[in-house]
């Protein structure tokens, strides 16, 4: 069937055949969202879960990211018509005084591979811009990356600002980074830390569907 | 000799040698107060006297506030001055980029922290890095080529002045581990590794070589040996103590400098961080050698926990088992 050919190429990154045969299955009147579903997301959750099981890495992740985005671009003006949204938004940054990026945009990833709405903050992302986002985009959730210890302080900000801007109990707050434990998580009274990116992104989709 | 030479050597040291780094973020912060303390642990620091007024004047380019460009062109920024930057322009941006890059032409021997591995993530981004890796074509071993064959003569230039042990550094593993998988990093860097320890051995076969790398690497430990490093500088927390003490002790035995972990030192109490020195000890000690502890503090550590560091390194450093 079309779409399982459409999972299995996007687990293989063959970005250029899974743009023709999402093309091939709208043309054959497949429903946008079902070909999201059961093709591109089916793909990536595979990935997923073989990138937390050390089966395959990141450039394989990179590559079926790629295929998948390919994809979805086709998908996203239909989805529209379709009146299909996204299972939930979210947004994402490395924190305040750190500029690494790798971690987050492999979160970002994955979380756009379950078919979540991510907004990229970037890095240097101040606690402040982290809330404003949250209340303005209507996310329902944060996502939080530190590489350095001496920058984990932020995440701190983060929680008692959404708190103080009155949006803590319809947002959740993920953690993570090297230096951030489930320990830390839960002093700063975060929701969430996961082990790994593809770990984040089943986390994320389980809040956003949870709030629903 | 060095207790860090009899270590490699496994020539039975009398202590375990101890490795202490302030980060120059932490002399800016603390200045004389961190001198009293360096004063207090002359068998860590040697009676140095740092030159306060001159900190950030000696601190290399890398660690100053701001944006610097290196050798490479690769553009720098750093937020806090002390703490080292990130590249966050890439000079390579394309595959046809990869092709035209022109090596530099400095042979003065500097091969900075990242010179191989993070190299590649420096030049073209970590993107477009490992999507070349996963197409496993010309690109990346071309890419890999350009950067061995600069490291290959910024090597040759040091060795007519290596000391007894010659350092290197290159962060090869992230949180969960290998970047690329430990058997496309054997098929690809393992190669340069070995060449460039390979290059040193033959100058010289009894030269003893440091290896620094952060992130989870305990997979490729041994190949790193096989390269010819004599002594890994592994981080606590990515790897795992048990992870360790399997492919450093079980397995067969690896010379490791430990780096203790940095990431408790600013939450941990006295209690916990005496706790922490003790248990790698314990579990790693051998009566003939082969254990360093290395110990990097940042401006984020207290003076208190810093001393409760020293104070735990200094207790079991004459650990006897």
């Amino acid at each position: 069937m079309i779409l399982e050919e459409i999972s299995r190429n996007l687990q293989a990154g063959k970005a250029r055949d899974v743009k023709a045969l999402v093309q091939q299955a709208i043309d054959e009147g497949i429903p946008a969202q079902e070909i999201l579903e059961k093709g591109l997301m089916d793909g990536m959750n595979v990935i997923g879960a073989k990138f937390s099981k050390n089966e395959v890495f990141v450039p394989e992740v990179l590559v079926a990211a790629r295929a998948m985005n390919q994809g979805a671009q086709l998908l996203k003006p239909l989805l529209a018509e379709e009146g299909v949204k996204a299972s939930g938004k979210v947004c994402i940054g490395t924190v305040e005084g750190d500029l690494h990026d790798i971690g987050k945009n492999l979160v970002r990833m994955m979380m756009e591979g379950k078919g979540l709405e991510v907004i990229d903050l970037g890095t240097d992302v101040s606690a402040e811009t982290f809330v404003e986002t949250a209340k303005n985009e209507n996310c329902q959730i944060i996502a939080c990356s530190a590489l350095l210890t001496t920058t984990m302080g932020v995440m701190a900000d983060v929680v008692k600002q959404a708190e103080a801007a009155g949006i803590r109990d319809r947002v959740k707050i993920m953690v993570g980074g090297a230096p951030v434990t489930e320990e830390f998580c839960r002093k700063i009274g975060a929701d969430a830390c996961t082990p790994d990116a593809a770990t984040a992104a089943n986390k994320a989709l389980e809040f956003c569907l949870a709030a629903q | 000799m060095s207790t860090l030479e009899q270590a490699i050597r496994m020539e039975s040291p009398e202590t375990i040698p101890v490795t202490v780094g302030f980060l120059p973020a932490a002399w800016l912060k603390y200045g004389r107060e961190l001198q009293r303390l360096a004063d207090q642990y002359p068998q860590f620091f040697g009676g140095i006297k740092k030159d306060l007024s001159r900190i950030e004047e000696e601190m290399p380019a890398s660690y100053r506030k701001g944006i610097y460009i290196d050798e490479w062109n690769c553009e720098w920024h750093n937020e806090h001055a002390g703490n080292e930057a990130i590249v966050v322009r890439h000079p390579v941006k394309t595959e046809e980029d990869v092709y035209s890059l022109k090596i530099p032409d400095c042979r003065d021997g500097r091969l900075p922290h990242g010179f191989m591995y993070l190299r590649l993530l420096d030049l073209c981004g970590f993107e477009n890095v490992m999507i070349w890796f996963a197409e496993e074509d010309e690109t990346i071993r071309t890419l890999i080529d350009k950067v061995l064959e600069y490291n290959l003569y910024q090597v040759a230039a040091i060795l007519p002045r290596m000391g007894d042990i010659v350092y290197f550094g290159d962060d090869l593993g992230t949180q969960k581990g290998l970047a690329i998988g430990p058997d496309r990093w054997r098929r690809y860097l393992k190669p340069c590794f070995r060449k460039l320890y390979g290059l040193v051995k033959a100058y010289k076969p009894d030269q003893l070589i440091y290896m620094h790398t952060d992130g989870c690497i305990w997979e490729i430990m041994p190949d790193l040996v096989e390269c010819g490093v004599d002594i890994i500088n592994p981080q606590f927390r990515a790897n795992g103590l048990d992870h360790l003490v399997q492919v450093c002790r079980k397995d067969q035995v690896i010379p490791i400098n430990l780096d203790l972990d940095r990431q408790l030192f600013p939450f941990a109490t006295r209690s916990e961080l005496f706790d922490h020195v003790g248990a790698c000890v314990e579990s790693l000690y051998l009566r003939e050698g082969g254990l360093g502890l290395n110990v990097e503090l940042n401006y984020d550590v207290s003076l208190e926990n810093m001393a409760a560091v020293l104070d735990a390194v200094e207790k079991y450093r004459h650990y006897k088992g």
